[in-house]
């Protein structure tokens, strides 16, 4: 009975600690015009510490009615990404991107794939049939990460400690880094304005009319 | 012949809805089935592809065309199109120009690489009946068409199309044979709205048509030895297509196309759009055509 006492004392001192430990980020990401940005990726790298190794599930880009589901992922090095065919048609998925160059092509209906991705960086998806199709995927060196919402906010949870803030968004041309302290047990919010480019994603096929001549 | 021609539209336009309404529960091969349809209004100068200024016809025209089709990737690389496509034309003031047109279509596509931006070799032949309300105008059409096409921005693409058409009709008159190279842009401007050009030279067969006193002077030598001889050794007969004696008949031409569109995408699915077309017809003996005509369609792919 004393001993198991003296455990739930120790588990209890133990929680507390971790619980003191970490604190919270919460980014708010607008534009310009002051509009807030979805799918701005806000990342925490550790500058007092190495990472740990990514222990979140696998991340997931599915292929549905012809787009690729999320548009932005984000995942730490390591991390294993599936890519299930949702969809009722073929679809040819493939990179180009420097992080990852890989193919897979006559990619059947129910048909899932998964790949590991372990170089940190941006990979751009396409699909080679569908060419309006385009998803990103960012692979960061760390598991502290999050993704704005469509109010533009992002909350991210991490150790306390000093930390390097990066802000990447796919109109963004060049990711957007500041160093920041995060106080153990408090929530520190941070405002971010960013200059984006214009949206020249190609623009899903529409149908068209075509004239002939007799 | 007129009422078959509807039954052939009617049993189209059923078809067309039930595949699209099934598409969800039907099998995998329906399921991917898209069916297209467009309208579009036009109005056309010089619809009678008369030489003779002060008789030359313009008018409404409308047009309905539907497109059931399936995409098959058969390897990395090649991809495969077939679609059945029926389209009908009305000109209610000149009614004897009403027509539909019923027929298959087959595509075959190579893509040379990966990515928007490669380009890409596509082949496309077509078998259609032309059931016209003029009887000499009925008959089955051949046509093939080859086109390289490239993006070059994800807003812009361009190609050149090189296409081959033999149209074999119950009346010589209405027989053609043609070729036509053309090159053609689009430019998205903003996720709505985008616009398109094309500038081509065909050659080959075209129909003209004439004012039979017009065309009484050209027989009988009254524009000189050159339209006299090239006019009577072509075929020719009267149709009453633009009024009454007015004749049809078959020249050899060049013709110079352009055309320049704005489509605004209404959603994902619908896309509206106003065309200017010029043809500017010059037959073997230097006689001119020219036709231009504006349309508003609205194509809505189901």
């Amino acid at each position: 009975m004393r001993s198991r006492l003296l455990f739930a004392l120790l588990a209890l001192t133990a929680a507390t600690r971790v619980a003191a430990a970490s604190a919270t980020l919460t980014a708010t990401v607008k534009d310009t015009k002051g509009a807030p940005v979805t799918d701005a990726v806000v990342s925490l790298i550790p500058l007092d510490s190495a990472a740990p190794p990514p222990a979140e599930p696998p991340g997931e880009i599915a292929q549905q009615t012809q787009e690729f589901l999320p548009y932005v992922t984000v995942v730490q090095a390591g991390t294993k990404v599936i890519f299930p065919n949702r969809d009722t048609v073929q679809h040819h998925v493939y990179s180009l991107s420097k992080a990852k160059k890989f193919e897979l092509p006559l990619y059947n209906p129910g048909q899932k794939e998964s790949l590991v991705f372990e170089s940190t960086g941006l990979v751009t998806l396409g699909c080679n049939i569908h060419d309006w199709m385009i998803a990103y995927l960012l692979v960061v060196p760390t598991p502290w990460f999050a993704k704005t919402d469509e109010q533009g906010q992002a909350t991210a949870t991490a150790p306390a400690g000093r930390y390097r803030i990066e802000i990447w968004h796919p109109r963004l041309s060049a990711a957007l880094a500041q160093e920041i302290a995060l106080p153990a047990g408090e929530t520190t919010a941070r405002d971010f304005s960013l200059t984006l480019k214009p949206d020249r994603r190609i623009r899903r096929g529409g149908a068209t009319k075509t004239g002939g001549y007799r | 012949m007129k009422s078959r021609g509807k039954f052939a539209l009617l049993a189209a336009l059923l078809a067309g809805t039930a595949l699209a309404q099934n598409r969800s529960g039907a099998a995998g091969w329906l399921d991917n089935l898209t069916v297209t349809a467009a309208g579009t209004a036009s109005w056309v100068e010089n619809i009678s592809r008369t030489s003779f200024e002060p008789t030359r016809k313009d008018a409404a025209t409308y047009e309905l065309s539907l497109s059931a089709g399936r995409h098959q990737q058969l390897a990395s690389a090649w991809l495969l199109h077939a679609s059945v496509d029926a389209a009908l034309l009305t000109v209610p003031d000149y009614d004897l120009g009403n027509h539909l047109e019923l027929g298959p279509r087959l595509g075959l596509q190579r893509k040379f690489g990966l990515g928007p931006l490669a380009p890409v070799l596509q082949l496309d032949t077509a078998l259609t009946y032309k059931s016209a309300r003029l009887s000499a105008d009925r008959g089955w059409t051949a046509e093939a068409s080859l086109r390289l096409g490239k993006r070059f921005t994800p807003a812009f693409k361009a190609g050149l199309t090189g296409q081959w058409i033999e149209h074999n009709a119950r009346s010589a008159t209405f027989d053609l044979s043609q070729h036509s190279f053309t090159i053609d842009a689009t430019w998205d401007i903003t996720e709505q709205w985008s616009l398109s050009g094309s500038a081509g030279r065909l050659s080959g067969d075209i129909v003209a048509n004439a004012a039979w006193p017009v065309w009484a002077q050209a027989i009988t030598g009254g524009f000189g030895p050159a339209v006299f001889n090239y006019y009577t050794s072509r075929p020719w007969e009267v149709t009453d297509l633009y009024g009454a004696g007015w004749v049809s008949y078959n020249v050899e031409a060049d013709v110079d196309l352009w055309s320049l569109a704005a489509a605004y995408a209404i959603s994902d699915r619908t896309t509206a759009e106003f065309r200017y077309h010029s043809a500017f017809v010059v037959n073997k003996i230097g006689i001119r055509y020219p036709t231009d005509s504006w349309g508003l369609s609205v194509v809505h792919r189901f």
